[in-house]
């Protein structure tokens, strides 16, 4: 279940990231004994062919890989209801994944040399820039 | 086997309506009464859409003959346009879950309620409809 769970993963990643108004959740349902995954696609973008196609694309590639063990698909939660623990993927985090992290912590150490007041921002409790690095 | 695919669907849904305690075993009729629907229509279309007789389809009968059958009737669909995209979707969505669903219910220890059945009944429904509307004109 790993390898389909990291493989699922990855690819709804790559589908996530060609289109910005896309997230996607998906969570094991002991139920159907798999992963069972939502595309939530709101009204407005209901018409987007090429997203239909990617995402067809895509399923028959998991299936095809996986076979009887395969993750099930709708959108918007038509077939089965996710919880709120399930995984959720959007653009900007399908984005990050890419991100190199070694070079964030270049650019926090060079700015961390160059600007001595640097220090009030870990004090401060209403910077959410500080909270996020 | 249309005759047959009907049967099933019937005896589906009177067990549904019959006893709570085999509400599962209506999750088999359901799922295979599209699949022998799936099979009369690649037994039934035009010679131009290449047909597969039974006895063709038979020598497919091995572990995934059913992905067999779903790869057959889904390559025949014509999916040009936006509507048939979503509608040829859905039907793949439907089929995958009602297939996993009569999985489960046929040899794991999963039991399904009266709800549950009904939806696999809407979605065997759906599916032999929407497959009605892709291969109306071819056969």
């Amino acid at each position: 279940m790993d390898t389909i769970k990291e493989y699922l993963n990855e690819k709804l990643k790559e589908l996530a990231s060609s289109f910005n108004w896309l997230s996607i959740k998906y969570e094991f349902i002991p139920k159907f004994n798999t992963f069972c995954v939502s595309y939530n696609v709101p009204n407005k973008e209901k018409d987007n062919e090429d997203f239909y196609v990617q995402a067809m694309i895509l399923e028959e590639d998991i299936n095809s890989k996986f076979k009887d063990k395969s993750p099930l698909f709708c959108e918007n939660e038509r077939l089965f209801s996710l919880s709120d623990d399930a995984i959720c993927i959007n653009e900007t985090m399908a984005k990050s994944f890419n991100f190199d992290f070694s070079e964030l912590h270049f650019a926090f150490n060079e700015y961390k040399f160059e600007n001595e007041s640097f220090e009030f921002m870990n004090n401060s409790s209403d910077n959410h820039y500080a909270l996020a690095a | 086997m249309l005759n047959k695919s009907d049967k099933y669907f019937n005896i589906g849904s009177m067990i549904l309506n019959d006893n709570e305690q085999y509400h599962t075993a209506s999750v088999h009729c359901f799922y295979y009464s599209v699949l022998q629907y799936m099979k009369y229509l690649l037994n039934s279309i035009k010679t131009e859409d290449k047909p597969i007789s039974y006895s063709e389809q038979e020598t497919n009968s091995g572990e995934s003959s059913h992905e067999y059958i779903f790869n057959e009737i889904f390559n025949r669909i014509n999916c040009n346009g936006l509507a048939n995209l979503q509608k040829l979707k859905t039907l793949k969505e439907d089929i995958r879950l009602l297939k996993k669903a009569r999985v489960e219910a046929d040899y794991k220890q999963t039991t399904y309620s009266q709800e549950d059945c009904l939806n696999y009944k809407d979605l065997a429904e759906n599916s032999k409809k929407a497959l009605k509307y892709f291969y109306n004109d071819k056969l």
